[in-house]
């Protein structure tokens, strides 16, 4: 992807990024969706947008 | 607007807080009226209801952003980028930032694209969430 991340020097807002790893964290350790599944939406996620997580 | 549909967080109680106070929070972030016509400008795009604060004027100029003169350089940077960020994110390239870093500093352009990264995701949610927004009627884009 053509987009440029080195003209941005701050990634994303440090206290957003707390909060959104509680968030992110909970989706995970809660709910009624099988981690495996989660698994494979995210790595379907990541192939799909050339995201590299 | 209000994302995600509160009947949805109703099934995902330990969330609910946690996405309320993170939109919040991102929403607060954007510099002067950035997140009205930000949400006005998805809401358009996606045909979902339109943020609370839109009047029918506000609606209007960020129809046709591209050339309304009521839109300040800044904010026509910013919705170009949400443009690009909603129907074609490859074409989000060196251009647009540099374009974006000549109105916003490094945190506002952080701010601005973690804001579109949540209005862009929970519109797509209500969509399709059965009992959302996906029976609305698609608004024309301009």
């Amino acid at each position: 992807m053509a987009t440029s991340k080195s003209s941005v020097k701050t990634a994303m807002p440090p206290d957003l990024a707390v909060d959104f790893s509680d968030l992110y964290g909970t989706m995970w350790s809660h709910g009624i969706v099988d981690h495996s599944t989660k698994e494979v939406a995210r790595l379907r996620n990541a192939r799909i947008t050339d995201c590299g997580y | 607007m209000t994302w995600p549909t509160g009947e949805a967080m109703q099934l995902r109680p330990e969330l609910a807080d946690k996405v309320a106070a993170i939109t919040a929070k991102s929403a607060d972030r954007m510099p002067g009226r950035l997140e009205l016509l930000l949400s006005t400008r998805v809401a358009q795009l996606r045909g979902v209801t339109m943020p609370a604060a839109a009047d029918i004027a506000v609606a209007a100029e960020v129809s046709r952003w591209p050339s309304a003169p009521t839109i300040t350089p800044a904010e026509r940077c910013a919705i170009d980028l949400l443009e690009r960020f909603l129907l074609d994110i490859r074409s989000v390239d060196d251009t647009t930032f540099a374009a974006l870093k000549e109105h916003y500093d490094d945190d506002e352009v952080a701010a601005i694209l973690f804001r579109l990264a949540l209005l862009d995701g929970f519109s797509k949610f209500n969509l399709v969430f059965p009992g959302g927004e996906a029976s609305w009627p698609r608004a024309s884009h301009q």
